[in-house]
């Protein structure tokens, strides 16, 4: 089960602050969604408003066409794990998983103990003692458990080690062939994260930059190869992103789209081209709009 | 079927409340034995159970309402849960827990009545005083029941006033919270001893019965402001 978002001209302004500038954009159902931005992009604020935590100030945010806030049916499709502050929560963790599985239609406690078994997480502890990585965990185990049909993880991993995101990323792929739904991952670790991505979403202050399936994301970047002066001609008039030269031999990045013809000169030319991360796209894009 | 969204809620929030009554009442219950068995002094008699714990239950129903709002509200809508139905699930709750808090110190006075009665103990209890000033147990409980309703309102109030408004809007609440407390204060307490006595009329020597219609109005319009309050506050993260 999978549900759409749609977002229609939301701004939201804290006192003078615009967090939020008439973003407008659709996520469809039943694909993983990254959405990537900068530090205090506005990533938390815009999933805050599709969990309706909060109201925009203008705009409106819907769930399969109705208007998510206050509306039980479509608040209910939606889980948001976020990095929350356990300082104070002295219930154990199993507490916590027990209240999802009372509130959530969805839940599946079978499925719950299966990702507690595989991230080792003592569900007896209380949560404010567990370490930071293990909390995430519990997040993750709640969030991926309750299959609720709009599932969004902000910064889901903090303070998990690597093997534990790899187990996180891993789950994700799998429940998603099982359970189709739409997820959302909001995160810093792009290049880490990125092969989990159908869709990305980029935004940078406030703004919608870009709403694109990954695959066209990924072909509007290449990186160009051979003799320096080969590259610099071949280059010429295109968006330059970042490039490196050693000896004779220059490597371009470039941002835009590589028709054939383009593709067969450089073939003709005696240059390689190769793929961009997403990686390099994001901090291109973002550091442009400085 | 799963139950109504509110149901659930209801159930949730009684069900953690009322673990937290049971520590409540095993303590002023240890409390009360220690006073009756080793701490009874030279008095020739102490107050019943129902007279002992009252000003008690009511602190106890206002810290579990400033409570409230931290610890179940977020929660709630975090869990996919509407405002209005984390709202109406939290009532339910804490009329559930009213009604409990009022019935434990009724069944424990009666139970050490019926004690007195049958064994020595060492000091003399007075089960029965307590329902004097309202005629009978039945206004008693409902006395009771309406006054910790009453403070638990205020608590939530409270809490709901430091959420969405900060700490300095908050003291405004409990400023809020004291006129509440004269209020109840005028209603139930017998005497003029109360912060309105330049009222010229005390309602609980006049009728009863419109003293717990009063109370009730009371505790209807604090429902109702909490609804207005939680209505679209912003959830903090």
């Amino acid at each position: 089960m999978a549900a759409s978002v749609q977002l229609d001209h939301v701004t939201l302004k804290f006192k003078k602050f615009k967090a939020l500038k008439d973003v407008s954009l659709t996520l469809e159902a039943g694909k993983i969604h990254g959405l990537i931005g900068r530090n205090g992009a506005g990533k938390t604020s815009l999933l805050s408003l599709i969990a309706a935590f909060r109201e925009p100030t203008s705009g409106e945010v819907f769930v399969d066409g109705s208007p998510v806030f206050e509306n039980p049916e479509k608040m209910e499709q939606v889980a948001f794990v976020y990095d929350k502050d356990y300082k104070e929560e002295t219930e154990k963790a199993k507490k916590l998983i027990a209240l999802a599985s009372h509130y959530r239609p969805h839940f599946d406690m079978g499925y719950a103990e299966q990702l507690i078994e595989r991230f080792k997480l003592p569900v007896n502890k209380p949560v404010n003692k567990l370490s930071k990585g293990m909390q995430s965990a519990l997040n993750v185990v709640i969030g991926l458990a309750s299959r609720a049909p709009i599932t969004i993880f902000d910064e889901a991993y903090l303070g998990m080690d690597a093997p534990a995101r790899e187990i996180f990323y891993k789950e994700i792929l799998k429940d998603q062939e099982e359970h189709t739904r739409t997820f959302i991952l909001s995160t810093h670790l792009v290049s880490e994260m990125d092969y989990l991505f159908d869709h990305v979403v980029i935004i940078d202050q406030g703004k919608l930059l870009l709403n694109e399936p990954y695959e066209t994301v990924s072909s509007h970047g290449a990186s160009i190869t051979g003799s320096a002066e080969q590259v610099d001609v071949f280059t010429s008039g295109m968006k330059r992103l970042n490039e490196q030269q050693l000896g004779g031999t220059k490597s371009v990045m470039v941002y835009g789209v590589l028709d054939d013809a383009k593709r067969q000169e450089a073939h003709s030319m005696g240059l390689e081209i190769g793929p961009v991360s997403l990686q390099d796209l994001f901090i291109h894009l973002t550091e442009e709009a400085i | 079927m799963t139950s109504p969204r509110y149901r659930r809620v209801s159930a949730a929030v009684f069900s953690d409340m009322f673990k937290w009554s049971l520590w409540f009442f095993s303590i002023l219950l240890v409390i009360h034995l220690v006073r009756v068995f080793w701490l009874n002094g030279d008095t020739n008699q102490i107050e019943g159970f129902f007279v002992f714990s009252q000003y008690s239950v009511n602190i106890f129903m206002l810290v579990v309402g400033i409570m409230t709002v931290y610890v179940f509200m977020g929660r709630h809508i975090q869990q996919g849960l509407s405002r209005r139905d984390s709202y109406a699930g939290t009532a339910m709750a804490a009329v559930g827990l009213s009604l409990f808090v009022t019935l434990v110190p009724l069944v424990i006075n009666g139970i050490q009545h019926f004690l007195a009665g049958t064994m020595a103990l060492p000091v003399t209890l007075d089960t029965a005083s307590a329902f004097e000033e309202t005629g009978g147990w039945i206004s008693a409980a409902i006395a009771l029941f309406l006054n910790v309703l009453t403070f638990y309102l205020a608590g939530w109030l409270i809490s709901i006033g430091y959420y969405r408004f900060g700490w300095i809007a908050g003291f405004g609440f409990i400023a809020l919270s004291f006129v509440v407390f004269g209020l109840n204060d005028y209603l139930w307490k017998p005497t003029t001893a109360d912060a309105m006595e330049w009222l010229p009329y005390d309602p609980l020597e006049a009728n009863f019965w419109l003293t717990a219609l009063g109370s009730s109005f009371l505790v209807l319009i604090l429902f109702f402001l909490m609804r207005l309050l939680t209505k679209r506050v912003t959830i903090k993260m």
